[in-house]
């Protein structure tokens, strides 16, 4: 063997380009971190925490996420359904409109462009050319399952399609707009229907980004890179019925205490807190897939990847719901709680299960052994590490900062300045930049590790 | 070159493929009964509950009003 296949090309393709994008999102991170402590780490007006902040969320969302999740499902759909992609030019053509597609949206980012929708900032030029290629995607995605050799449908080709589906929809429907120049437009919906519509696309962007897809890479990964098949296919199925089904009302927590109607708001609230119940199936299905033989965390290096992944996504669908309840999220809207909330979601959950996905898949593809598990335990740990306090550094600060703002004297008054209880941060916030230079470092050693399995995986194959 | 063909039947276990743990059918019930009573008791139409009732009310307590 002298190559690696077409589709095996076309996967590489999109892992390499998300960690292009993963690199330049994460040094983006720490920046804007350090900008909240020191304001003299703004620099011009195109380095200034305002805009840097969105493309920080932008491209790591659409640059690192969507682009592993492409070239991820690609390698597991091709699996799963026994035979080649169906229209590989066609990713081939998507893996370049993709990357020319995050640079642009990047640039007009920096340029201050946005259509200041948290999470769909892109203004619709842009917006065009993501749906544009996200079609292409579902196209090959659709495609290739409807013309499977396959007949069982695995539990992670259902994660898979309605992650295209979801996400096609939420997309389009919040980034319909009334067009005013090149540049600029208006959300199509107004006041209260337009924030309403918002974190219906805000949260379910979550659940279809970093949930469902994530879930079809467990899913796959997990049994594959342990040998240890899937405790219950049942359970599996039923968690992802409930959990599709209940994700999209779950929007409205976002809106307590604002003007949406009450009914709204407790409607929003119930269904995110029974999501708790489908969240659980996957934690409780996976558990009890490596239940049999435990030691399998020592002995195969990617165990403890999924296994440490899915305890966060477990305790972030514990932490998540409850934020929802009205008393909860009184005392930590809008404070760096939220950001905590979000961070071990994505440097626990996603990061953990989406590198060890990709450590088994570069393997695979070069038919060759991990360059060395050292370093990527190194990986491991200092990922683990970096997030866990991360998170608990805003967890602290935030309930510190909620409290603060709701104590008041005898008379009425409050009993703190804003300015206090923003003063507060500073060392919280100053640890954050710690704890994610390290996050990063960690980041680094997979990006090494990975690297180098290819090299070693190409120079045994030129040598055969 | 062949394509590595996966065992798809292999990703599941065969003895458990059934098994639904009965701790979490009784969290999914549980917490299905509790979004009922949870719907009820904060939706203004049936429980006259509303939000500004609630802010006018832990005012009155305070005596701030």
């Amino acid at each position: 063997m002298k190559e690696i296949s077409i589709d095996s090309k076309i996967v590489m393709g999109y892992i390499y380009s998300s960690l292009f994008w993963g690199v330049i999102g994460l040094l983006i991170g720490l920046l804007i971190s350090i900008q909240m402590w020191d304001p003299d780490f703004n620099f011009g007006e195109y380095f200034t925490f305002g805009r840097l902040r969105t493309v920080h969320t932008n491209v790591l969302a659409y640059g690192l996420g969507i682009g592993a999740e492409m070239g991820v499902f690609y390698y597991i759909i091709t699996k799963l359904t026994k035979r080649t992609l169906l229209f590989p030019k066609l990713a081939m053509v998507n893996l370049v409109i993709f990357n020319i597609g995050i640079l642009a949206g990047t640039i007009t980012l920096f340029m201050g462009y946005t259509q200041s929708l948290e999470y769909a900032e892109f203004e619709w030029p842009i917006d065009i050319g993501i749906v544009i290629i996200w079609v292409l995607f579902a196209i090959n995605v659709i495609g290739t399952v409807a013309t499977r050799k396959e007949k069982h449908m695995y539990v992670s080709l259902w994660y898979i399609l309605v992650t295209v589906v979801a996400v096609a929809i939420l997309y389009i429907v919040n980034n319909l707009a009334i067009i005013a120049t090149l540049t600029k437009s208006y959300h199509l919906f107004s006041g209260l229907n337009s924030a309403n519509v918002q974190w219906w696309y805000g949260h379910n962007a979550v659940g279809f980004l970093f949930t469902t897809p994530i879930l079809a890479m467990f899913y796959y990964f997990l049994p594959k890179s342990t040998n240890m098949p899937i405790y219950s296919h049942r359970l599996s199925i039923i968690s992802f019925w409930s959990l599709v089904f209940m994700y999209l009302w779950t929007g409205a927590h976002h809106l307590v205490y604002s003007p949406i109607p009450d009914w709204l708001q407790t409607l929003g609230i119930v269904f995110t807190i029974v999501l708790v119940a489908p969240s659980w199936g996957s934690v409780i299905n996976g558990y009890m897939t490596v239940q049999p033989d435990w030691s399998k965390m020592n002995s195969q290096y990617l165990t403890k990847f999924f296994i440490l992944g899915i305890t966060f996504y477990g305790l972030q669908t514990l932490q998540g719901p409850s934020q929802g309840l009205r008393a909860i999220s009184s005392l930590i809207h809008f404070t760096d709680w939220v950001p905590g909330h979000v961070h071990m979601g994505t440097m626990g959950w996603v990061v953990l299960v989406t590198t060890a996905s990709m450590y088994y898949i570069v393997t695979k593809i070069y038919n060759t052994t991990i360059y060395s598990e050292k370093l990527a335990n190194t990986h491991f740990w200092l990922v683990l590490i970096g997030q866990v306090v991360f998170s608990i550094t805003m967890w602290i600060t935030g309930i510190r900062q909620g409290a603060m703002w709701k104590s008041y004297n005898d008379d009425g008054t409050l009993m703190y300045t804003f300015m206090e209880t923003l003063v507060g941060n500073y060392p919280y916030w100053q640890m954050r930049t710690i704890s994610g230079a390290v996050f990063i470092v960690g980041m680094l050693f997979f990006l090494f590790t990975l690297i180098m399995t290819v090299v070693k995986g190409k120079r045994e194959m030129s040598s055969k | 070159m062949s394509i590595e063909e996966d065992n798809v039947e292999s990703l599941s276990r065969k003895d458990t493929a059934h098994k639904l743990p009965l701790l979490w059918v009784v969290l999914f019930v549980g917490l299905i009964a509790w979004g009922v009573y949870y719907f009820f008791a904060y939706t203004p139409a049936f429980s006259g509950w509303t939000q500004d009732k609630e802010i006018e009310e832990s005012l009155d307590k305070l005596n701030l009003n």
